[in-house]
């Protein structure tokens, strides 16, 4: 391409004073302004956005009293939006202002976004006329903690302006661009392999609307033969204080004015008190400093983090109107602490308060000194240009455009994270990157493309659309992205997404590729963010939110009330067998069990019933209970007791006992297994027992296959039989997969025969309806180890399910009668029809 | 019946000191409108106890013979009473069917020709920028209907001097521009077929209807021979070519309103005889009349009501571009009808541009961004929108930043209340009925520096003439009775037909006893930016210090 074939590129960068472009040269271009820039609201439907560049006043919104687009009033809003004010609407979800002209007429809007971008273009038509193409390729400078929804607002924004070439680029990342411009020299120096680091480079911007802070890395990073420095950015690690500048400075007004708010307005946001005040080191910028550095020991470090939730979070107006009192040492503390002993080269300062000097000396050397201690001060690069702040950051963004357009490598960044809610194969929701985040660093300015594996994402026949559910980086809640199909799926097809991101560039696009692409008629078809709807849930909601295709594990929990009702028992149950009066601990033992198996009803009435007893199902005490030696010697004695083979106290009681503390007792559990074979030779009291203590203590998987295969050559289970599998099954994560399908089948049979059996000939659904229930339910667990357990349109699914429904009806007819307890059975044997069905959601709680 | 003839009752017409008519009303009416033409009368003050209408001049011989009605509206939106009212004025508009010695016979029809000019030139020029031809550069932006014009480019098309080779009027674009395609589409109209029943001999007979056969049936004869008659003619369905099409009805209208706006300027500069663009007018009427006599189009009829324009007015090659010129031709000399009833308001808007003007050229500093939020037809008389940002001005040494920084306003009627209650101007000065009022302000101190209501009218008789010249000082000395501050002052503008071109203002001061000033300024209606030459009205009442005067930008 010849020479003056080349697109025209430049960076810019928005100040509080003012705006700057600067030419691929390095050249900066002025804009006139009279005031700091803003955008004026449109006063009539359909007019253009207005801004104040350029020489000329416009009245509007300047706080003046005549004419009324002028004035300024918290009720009907003023038509002017500063740019440090849009800056922090855009971080607020891009928020809307509003101006009402006129009362009886609907109120003008303006989105934060919107303002920005006619900034730059009005900006860029300054120089429409002798550079007619100087607005082909615009890279614009943007806070380090945009997200990727406010980075993609503000693109569109500058695309439906007739900016379609327009990047944005880091804060930080431009500021070091400059910094390198100026000590490059300094590095070249030190050879150094492809990806190694040289160091680090502390970015400070003071701005008005946030002070922001970043460390980054410059990595050596070598194209074609030429070695370059580049720097390397992290995702933020330092918070952002906001509006800092911004309440100080508007202190520091009034402290001129005392006319009120509207004047205020007027000399801060109409007049250019602002460049003056902080070009010229008057009394106001003194104002200023000890506003900003006031009540430094006014919070530690902990109440800074915890105000800003220890996150890269845009705070809510209340915690910034708690920042001024904050003062800036616990912030550069933390600043310190994230630099630690990382190899500082150099320190960058941007900002309109960089240049704000004091009696006890400049802004800019307290916070180096109390941040960067110890760096090369020759190596301190300060912007001084005017409009102050903004031009070592338009003259960054310059250079990365200029590289980028002649495909040299810019700087290297970070991709966020973008997760997408998917099913494994054993059936559970699980977040899935959607970017390949392995390397730590990539191009900026280069599409990275990847096709994630293990989506496992499929349409279904006669299907209209793809949805995803999406966990983005900057958002606490999830969003849900539909892609609509011109006609329906045929049939079922797997899909796979193709990502394509440019990091820092806004929403990744990502196309939806059938394995045939004839499903979509060879049309490429891509989500559409721009419709992505917040569905208000978190992460983990949305999780829970998927259907399953198998109930959830249902362990009991420990209760700490309970423990304490028992503590002294055990203790006199111990003090006895240490005295060898074993006869007399019977009747403390029986009063033992029943107090162990007993609930606690405080755990029944949460919104989420647990079964909570003393001891949980792993055998453990509650964390915060007390004197847990004597359940451990407890449990000791009664195992010792129990390979004597004595009497007393006899062996289904200690057994229940120990059953009901889900113990881990080696001889008892010895015995349990010598026993699994001879089940069927047990006595009635001894078998329940002995079930009672399979069902809360059997946990190897070898057993447990045992004790299944047991109770499959029991065509008609009791319901202590099937009390103890389900329970097992609830209990224990991996024990269907020990449990082979056919065993599993062969069971659920059984039980689906003993339930059908009490309801249509006894007309109720008591304990066995309520256990075998239970048992069916669990069962569907396999299907975490073989899908195709249970298929819903199997035999099988569909007897038990078209019986459900009859006896739905039936207890809704009151023809069946309902025993055994207050749950809804109705309502649980409707979800046990989901789960079969695989749309399941939420516990199974048939027992009280 | 009796709270009507009560509202009626205290319904008073009074004449303001200048001559202006105006209508008290209770405060409770909040619309008076004229019965014909039904037209909302402009409020001139609204106050606690009463509101002043304004009323127009009047439009016909009729309405000057005998009263019109005025129709009382209250809030609900319902007439309860209505009012009757001789119209005063005077003045008709000048009959174009008249020759030339009969327009300059007598000094009436002089008077009427000063006017009408003032208007044509005020309504041309609003047209030149809502419409701004090819060589101005962008296309102007609309929304709400309303064309927004910014004030630097808008006062430059407004007084730009274009006389030398005769005045750029509406017509001379529509002879430069649209004379070959108006003569391509005269010589050839498109034409459509038509079917008509007429007699034709039987053997050249294509097609009969229903009507044709039912002829057929009652004409005497068993044959058909017989039935031809010995003419051998029988009634049948022929198709005709017919030029008479709705697109070919605006074409007739179009070509006759052309030349009835030649002739208007062949009137006013036909003397010019040397001037390419009179002489351009000159032959685009000769091809007109041409066209007229020999083309298919004398046959057309006109059109009926407001032409709307059908598929081939917006959308054919020729036809198209008629439309568009044609639609402002209509819209340009209806404006001028009803500017005729409203005149005294257009001569308002005409000072407001004018005293904008001078106070633009006496700015200091950075300008202030104004723009004018034009309306495509004049609402009685203003083509500006109440909400366009035309009237503030900072002068004076001291920066924005300082608090003595200066601003000048300018303030039109219907603002004046909203003003005082901002604190701008005095509450006395809001319930003057003045026309405009220019105020110099330190608005971040709330200090008035000058003030000065301005009151405007015609001065189409030399009673009038000596009413307005008196009213200057009636006026200020009526102020003198209330208790404004000194600083404000009173002027009068008054449009005066027989100043000669090229005189400028004719400038007069008088000040009271108490010292309050009182002005009065004849403004000739031959317009042009020489002709408002008003810094020593600025000067006088200390709106412009005497230094500020050579800031010219």
């Amino acid at each position: 391409m010849m020479r003056n074939e080349e697109p025209h590129s430049c960076g810019v960068s928005i100040a509080a004073t003012g705006v700057v472009i600067a030419n691929a040269n390095g050249e900066l271009l002025n804009v006139p302004a009279h005031c700091p820039p803003a955008s004026l609201l449109p006063r009539l439907a359909g007019e253009p956005i207005g801004t104040t560049l350029g020489d000329r006043m416009d009245p509007r919104g300047t706080g003046l009293p005549w004419p009324p687009s002028a004035r300024t009033d918290p009720e009907n809003g003023t038509a002017r939006l500063p740019s440090p004010i849009a800056w922090l609407g855009l971080e607020q979800d891009d928020r809307e202002w509003s101006w009402r002209p006129d009362p009886i007429k609907p109120a003008r809007t303006l989105r934060s976004s919107e303002a920005l971008a006619s900034l730059v273009d009005s900006a860029l038509r300054f120089h429409g006329n002798s550079d007619s193409r100087l607005g082909d390729s615009v890279a614009l400078v943007v806070p380090n903690s945009l997200t990727l929804d406010q980075q993609e607002r503000l693109l569109r924004a500058m695309k439906l302006r007739g900016m379609g070439g327009a990047m944005l680029l880091w804060r930080p990342v431009a500021a070091v661009l400059s910094w390198l411009e100026h000590h490059q020299a300094k590095l070249t120096l030190e050879s150094k392999k492809q990806g190694e680091s040289v160091g680090y480079v502390l970015a400070l911007h003071l701005g008005l609307e946030s002070f922001e802070a970043d460390l980054l890395e410059i990595v050596s990073w070598w194209d074609k033969g030429v070695q370059w420095f580049l720097p390397a950015r992290s995702l933020p690690r330092i918070p952002t204080l906001y509006e800092l500048g911004l309440r100080a400075v508007e202190t520091a007004v009034m402290g001129q004015k005392s006319g009120g708010q509207f004047d205020s307005w007027y000399l801060m946001w109409s007049t250019s008190w602002l460049a003056d005040t902080l070009v010229k080191r008057s009394t106001s910028s003194e104002w200023i400093v000890q506003e900003i550095t006031r009540s430094q020991q006014a919070c530690s470090l902990t109440r800074l983090r915890e105000s800003l939730g220890g996150k890269m979070k845009r705070p809510s107006r209340k915690d910034l109107a708690m920042g001024v009192e904050r003062g800036l040492d616990p912030w550069c503390q933390y600043v310190r602490s994230v630099i630690g002993d990382h190899r500082l080269r150099g320190v960058v300062v941007t900002g309109e308060l960089c240049q704000l000097q004091s009696n006890s000396g400049s802004l800019v050397d307290r916070l180096v000194e109390s941040t960067a201690k110890g760096s090369p001060s020759e190596c301190l690069l300060v912007d001084h240009d005017t409009p102050i702040g903004a031009s070592l950051l338009a003259q960054g963004a310059a250079t990365f455009l200029d590289r980028h357009l002649k495909n040299l490598p810019t700087y290297l960044d970070t991709l966020p994270a973008i997760e997408t809610l998917v099913m494994t194969k054993k059936g559970e929701p699980h977040w899935q990157d959607l970017v390949d985040r392995s390397d730590p660093y990539v191009l900026g300015g280069r599409t990275q493309k990847f096709i994630p594996a293990d989506l496992n994402l499929s349409v279904r026949g006669e299907e209209k659309y793809l949805n995803l559910t999406v966990a983005q980086e900057g958002h606490d809640t999830v969003r849900e992205v539909r892609r609509d199909f011109q006609q329906s799926i045929k049939s079922d097809t797997d899909v796979r997404l193709q990502v394509e991101i440019v990091a820092g560039q806004g929403n990744p696009r990502v196309e939806v590729l059938p394995d045939d692409s004839a499903v979509f008629d060879h049309q490429s078809l891509y989500l559409d963010w721009n419709r992505a709807k917040d569905t208000g849930r978190t992460r983990a909601q949305a999780a829970d939110d998927i259907p399953r295709i198998y109930p959830p594990l249902q362990p009991r929990v420990s209760s700490v009330s309970r423990w304490s009702g028992v503590s002294w028992l055990m203790a006199s149950v111990v003090n006895d067998f240490n005295q060898r009066r074993y006869g007399a601990t019977s009747d403390q033992l029986e009063q033992l069990k029943d107090i162990l198996r007993e609930k606690d009803p405080d755990h029944a009435g949460k919104k989420e019933p647990q079964h909570a007893t003393t001891v949980d199902s792993e055998g453990n005490l509650a964390l915060h209970a007390t004197s847990k030696a004597v359940f451990e010697q407890f449990i000791a004695a009664l195992d010792e007791r129990f390979a004597t083979g004595r009497t007393e106290p006899p062996k289904e009681l200690l057994l229940r006992v120990l059953g009901y503390c889900s113990a881990q007792s080696p001889r008892m559990m010895e015995y349990m297994r010598t026993q699994l074979s001879a089940l069927h030779r047990m006595n009635a009291a001894m078998l329940t027992a002995a079930l009672v203590a399979y069902g809360n203590c059997l946990r190897d998987p070898q057993d447990i296959g045992r004790f299944a295969q047991a109770m499959a050559k029991n065509s008609q289970p009791s319901s202590d039989w099937m009390r103890a599998l389900y329970r097992i099954l609830c209990y224990r994560q991996e024990a269907a997969e020990v449990i082979p399908s056919a065993i599993c089948e062969q069971i659920t049979r059984a039980c689906f025969e003993r339930i059908r059996e009490q309801i249509d000939q006894e007309g109720r659904a008591s304990i066995i309806y309520r256990h075998g229930s239970m048992c069916i339910a669990y069962l569907l667990r396999r299907r975490r180890f073989e899908d195709g357990y249970m298929d819903p349109k199997g035999k099988l699914a569909c007897d038990i399910k078209a019986f459900f429904e009859r006896t739905i009806k039936g207890m809704a007819s009151r023809q069946i009668e309902c025993l055994g307890g207050f749950v809804g059975l109705p309502d649980v044997t409707r979800l046990i029809i989901k789960y079969i069905d695989r749309q399941g959601k939420g516990w199974i709680q048939m027992v009280d | 019946m009796e709270a009507v003839d009560s509202i009626a009752a205290a319904c008073r017409l009074r004449r303001l000191p200048t001559g202006l008519l105006v209508l008290w009303t209770p405060p409770d009416i909040q619309r008076c409108s004229l019965r014909t033409p039904r037209t909302d009368l402009p409020v001139l003050i609204r106050t606690q106890q009463s509101v002043a209408f304004e009323l127009p001049a009047p439009g016909k011989q009729r309405e000057m013979d005998g009263d019109v009605l005025i129709d009382l509206w209250n809030g609900d939106g319902h007439i309860v009473a209505e009012f009757p009212v001789r119209l005063i004025g005077g003045l008709l508009r000048p009959t174009w069917d008249a020759t030339d010695d009969d327009l300059e016979s007598n000094e009436e029809n002089r008077v009427e020709l000063g006017v009408e000019r003032l208007l044509g030139y005020h309504i041309e020029r609003i047209n030149e920028i809502v419409y701004p031809s090819g060589s101005r550069g962008r296309r102007p932006k609309r929304a709400e209907g309303l064309t927004i014009a910014p004030w630097p480019e808008s006062r430059r098309t407004y007084w730009e001097r274009d006389d030398e080779d005769g005045p750029l009027r509406l017509i001379v674009r529509i002879a430069e521009e649209c004379a070959e395609t108006l003569g391509r589409v005269c010589t050839s109209p498109r034409k459509a077929l038509r079917r008509v029943r007429q007699k034709e001999r039987f053997n050249r007979v294509q097609q009969m209807d229903d009507a044709c056969v039912r002829w057929l049936i009652r004409q005497p004869g068993k044959t058909i021979i017989e039935k031809a008659g010995p003419r051998r003619e029988v009634m049948c369905v022929v198709r005709l070519e017919s030029a008479d099409t709705p697109e070919n009805r605006v074409v007739r209208d179009f070509v006759e309103r052309s030349i009835r706006e030649c002739t208007l300027y062949l009137r006013s500069n036909g003397h010019r005889r040397q001037s390419k663009r009179v002489q351009s007018v000159r032959k685009f009427r000769v091809k007109l009349i041409g066209w007229m006599r020999h083309s298919d189009l004398q046959y057309v009829p006109l059109p009926t009501g407001i032409p709307t324009p059908n598929y081939v007015l917006q959308f054919d090659d020729r036809y198209s571009v008629i439309w568009l010129w044609y639609d402002r031709l209509r819209r340009q000399q209806i404006g001028a009808e009803g500017a005729w009833r409203w005149r005294r308001r257009m001569l308002v808007e005409y000072c407001r541009l004018a005293l904008a003007e001078r106070l633009s050229i006496c700015e200091s500093h950075y300008g202030v961004r104004q723009q004018l939020f034009l309306r495509t037809d004049a609402d009685r008389g203003w083509f500006l929108d109440p909400r366009s940002e035309l009237g503030l001005w900072q002068v004076g040494k001291h920066e924005m930043r300082s608090s003595q920084a200066e601003f000048v306003y300018l303030l039109n009627s219907d603002e004046l209340a909203d003003a005082s209650a901002a604190g701008l101007i005095h509450a006395e000065l809001a319930s003057s009925c003045a026309d405009l009022v220019l105020v110099r302000v330190r608005p971040l101190e709330r200090i008035v520096v000058s003030a000065v209501a301005i009151y405007v009218d015609y001065a189409v008789d030399t009673d009038s003439r000596n009413l307005l010249q008196k009213a200057a000082e009636a006026l200020a000395v009526s102020f003198d009775r209330t208790n404004m501050p000194g600083q404000n002052s009173v002027a009068i503008m008054m449009g005066d037909p027989l100043l000669a071109p090229g005189m400028g203002c004719q400038i007069s001061t008088k000040t009271t006893s108490s010292g309050r000033i009182a002005i009065n300024v004849a403004l000739p209606l031959s317009p042009g930016s020489d002709a408002i030459d008003l810094d020593p009205l600025l000067k006088a009442t200390g709106i412009i210090a005497p230094l500020e005067m050579g800031a010219a930008r």
